[in-house]
C-alpha cells in the first residue's frame, strides 16, 4: 500500500510540475488567489469597517488554500481522462492509495497558498499574532486544508464518472465553500438548517478555530473546533473511497469500466 | 442587399455552430456563466449582514462584468486551441472565410453568453436574498452590457490569437483574471486601492463598464455617459485590430512552419 502510495506521488509531483514552475505559481497562481481574495476583502474597507476587515482576512488566508487544495477534484479525475483508470482497476491492489498518492500534492498547494496569503496579508493590512496565535492559525490552515482535500476527493469520485464536469465542480465548490463556511459572514446569518450542513463542510470548524485564536484565545474551544475538522476530514475522505470501491465494482461487474 | 443578406447568414450559421458545439460540450464551454456568478454569493451576504443593501448593486456589478469578462477571456480565447486540438484548423485556414471573421462572431456569442449572468445576479439578489434592487436607468445598464459585450470580444480574439501559441493556456488564463478584476475595481471601486492602482485602472476597458454599470443603479443622473461608451468602444475596436493583426501573424507564422494542427 505504502508503495502504490509511493508511486502515485511521484506521479502527483509531476503533475504539479507540469502545472507550475515557481515563477508560475508565485506569479500567476498565488498573485491571481491574492488579488481575487483582495477583491473581497477590500469589501470591509468599502463598508467602512475595520472589523469587517478582520474577519474577511482571516476568512480569506482560510479559503485562500482551500480553493488551491480543491485542485484535487480535477486530479482525481486524471486517471480517468489519461486512460489509466482501466489498468489501476485490473490491478490485483487497491486503487484508492494511487489516486490518493497522485491528489494529495494539491494539498500541499492549499497549505502553501494559505501561509503565503497569511504573510502577504499581515505585510499588508498589519496583521500581527503572538507564537501561539500564529502556531494555532498554522494549523488551523493545515486542518483546514486536510478536510478540503477529503471533501475534493469525496467530489472527485463522484465526477470521475463524468469528468467533463471537474472544472465546473473545482470553480463552483470553492465560491460556495467562501460565501458558506463563515469565511465572509458568521454562519448563523444562514438558514438555521442550511447551518447543520455547513458545519459538515470542510474549514467551517478550521475558520471557528482561528478566528477564536485571534480573539479570545479559548484554546479549549479552539481544540475541540480544530477536532471537528479532522472528523471532517476522515468523514469525506471515508465517503470518497467508499464511492470511489462502488464504482470500481460497479465497473467490473457490469464490464463498464472503460465506458462509464 | 444581397451582401447584407449573405454575411447576416455567415452570422446566424457560424453562431449556430458555435452553440451546437458548446451545448455538446456543455460543462466545459459553459462552466465560467455557471460556476463566476457564484463568486457574487460572498459579497452579496456580507452587504446584507452589514446592513448595506444599498451596496447590492455592486455585487450585482461584480457578476455581470467577470462572468461577461471570463466568457470571453476563458471560454472564447480557447477557440484557436481548441479548433487545433481537434486538427480543423487547416480546413478553417483554407476555407473562403477568413478565420479572424468567424473568430469574432465565435467570441461575441460566449460574451453574449456571459450577459445571461444578469438573469443570474438578479435572481441571487432579488429572488433568493429578497433583496430590491432598483435599475434607475435601465437605457444606461443595457448599452454598458454591449458595450462591454463588444469589448470583450474584442479582447477575446486578441487573446485567442495569443494563447494559440501557448503551450500551457489555462495556466495563462486563469492567472490573468484576478488581477484584472481588482484592477478594474469591478467589485471594490478603485478609490479603495493605492494611488499607482488608480493610475492604472482607466486603461482597462472593465473599469468604465463596471463605473457607468454601477451608475445605472444610482439615483443620481450619470454624467458624460457618451464620453465613457465611446472610450469603452473605442477600446474594443482597437482590440479587434490588434487580434486581427495577431491572428494573420499566428497564421502566417504557423504556415511558414507547416505546423497548423500542430502545435499546441
Amino acid at each position: 500500500m505504502r508503495h502504490l502510495f509511493a508511486v502515485g506521488w511521484m506521479l502527483g509531483v509531476e503533475d504539479f510540475k507540469s502545472f507550475w514552475n515557481w515563477r508560475s505559481w508565485t506569479f500567476g497562481w498565488l498573485l491571481r488567489i491574492v488579488t481575487s481574495g483582495l477583491s473581497l476583502v477590500l469589501v470591509g474597507k468599502l463598508l467602512g469597517s475595520a472589523a469587517s476587515l478582520h474577519y474577511l482576512l482571516i476568512g480569506n488566508i482560510i479559503i485562500s488554500g482551500c480553493i488551491g487544495a480543491l485542485f484535487a477534484v480535477m486530479a482525481t479525475t486524471w486517471n480517468r481522462l489519461d486512460g489509466t483508470y482501466p489498468l489501476l482497476v485490473i490491478a490485483p491492489a487497491n486503487l484508492i492509495p494511487a489516486v490518493i498518492g497522485r491528489s494529495i500534492v494539491w494539498m500541499l498547494q492549499g497549505i502553501a497558498t494559505s501561509v503565503a496569503v497569511l504573510l502577504i496579508y499581515s505585510l499588508i493590512f498589519g496583521l500581527k499574532f503572538s507564537a501561539l496565535q500564529l502556531a494555532l492559525a498554522l494549523l488551523s490552515i493545515v486542518l483546514a486544508n486536510l478536510s478540503t482535500y477529503g471533501f475534493a476527493f469525496f467530489l472527485g469520485a463522484l465526477v470521475a464518472r463524468l469528468p467533463s464536469m471537474r472544472s465546473v465542480v473545482f470553480n463552483s465548490t470553492g465560491s460556495l465553500l467562501a460565501a458558506f463556511c463563515g469565511a465572509a459572514v458568521p454562519i448563523s446569518f444562514w438558514p438555521e438548517a442550511l447551518g447543520w450542513l455547513i458545519k459538515l463542510l470542510p474549514s467551517t470548524h478550521a475558520l471557528i478555530a482561528m478566528r477564536s485564536a485571534m480573539a479570545e484565545l479559548e484554546v479549549t474551544r479552539i481544540a475541540i473546533e480544530l477536532g471537528y475538522e479532522g472528523l471532517i476530514a476522515l468523514l469525506w475522505a471515508g465517503l470518497g473511497a467508499a464511492i470511489m470501491t462502488y464504482m470500481v465494482n460497479a465497473g467490473r461487474a457490469d464490464g463498464s469500466i472503460q465506458f462509464e | 442587399m444581397e451582401l447584407i443578406l449573405t454575411k447576416a447568414w455567415l452570422v446566424y450559421r457560424v453562431a449556430k455552430a458555435q452553440l451546437q458545439i458548446s451545448l455538446n460540450n456543455f460543462y466545459e464551454d459553459f462552466y465560467q456563466l455557471i460556476a463566476i456568478p457564484l463568486v457574487g454569493i460572498a459579497p452579496i451576504a456580507v452587504f446584507i449582514h452589514a446592513g448595506r443593501a444599498d451596496l447590492l448593486s455592486y455585487a450585482f456589478v461584480a457578476i455581470v462584468t467577470m462572468t461577461i469578462g471570463q466568457m470571453g477571456l476563458f471560454t472564447g480565447s480557447e477557440t484557436i486551441a481548441m479548433d487545433k486540438r481537434f486538427q480543423v484548423v487547416d480546413l478553417i485556414v483554407s476555407s473562403p472565410t477568413s478565420y479572424f471573421t468567424l473568430i469574432v462572431i465565435r467570441s461575441l456569442v460566449f460574451a453574449i453568453l456571459g450577459s445571461f449572468s444578469i438573469v443570474i445576479a438578479w435572481f441571487f439578489i432579488q429572488i433568493w436574498f429578497r433583496e430590491t434592487l432598483v435599475v434607475h436607468h435601465p437605457g444606461l445598464l443595457f448599452s454598458s452590457v454591449l458595450m462591454t459585450v463588444l469589448a470583450t470580444a474584442g479582447l477575446s480574439t486578441v487573446t485567442a490569437a495569443l494563447f494559440s501559441l501557448a503551450r500551457n493556456v489555462r495556466t495563462l488564463q486563469a492567472s490573468i483574471n484576478g488581477p484584472l478584476y481588482l484592477l478594474s475595481g469591478v467589485l471594490v471601486p478603485v478609490a479603495y486601492l493605492p494611488a499607482w492602482v488608480q493610475l492604472l485602472a482607466p486603461g482597462v476597458f472593465f473599469y468604465w463598464s463596471a463605473a457607468l454599470i454601477r451608475d445605472a443603479f444610482s439615483p443620481e443622473t450619470p454624467v458624460a455617459v457618451g464620453l465613457r461608451l465611446l472610450w469603452i468602444g473605442l477600446s474594443a475596436l482597437v482590440l479587434f485590430t490588434l487580434g486581427a493583426y495577431l491572428l494573420r501573424r499566428m497564421i502566417n507564422i504557423l504556415r511558414r512552419e507547416g505546423t497548423l494542427s500542430l502545435t499546441e
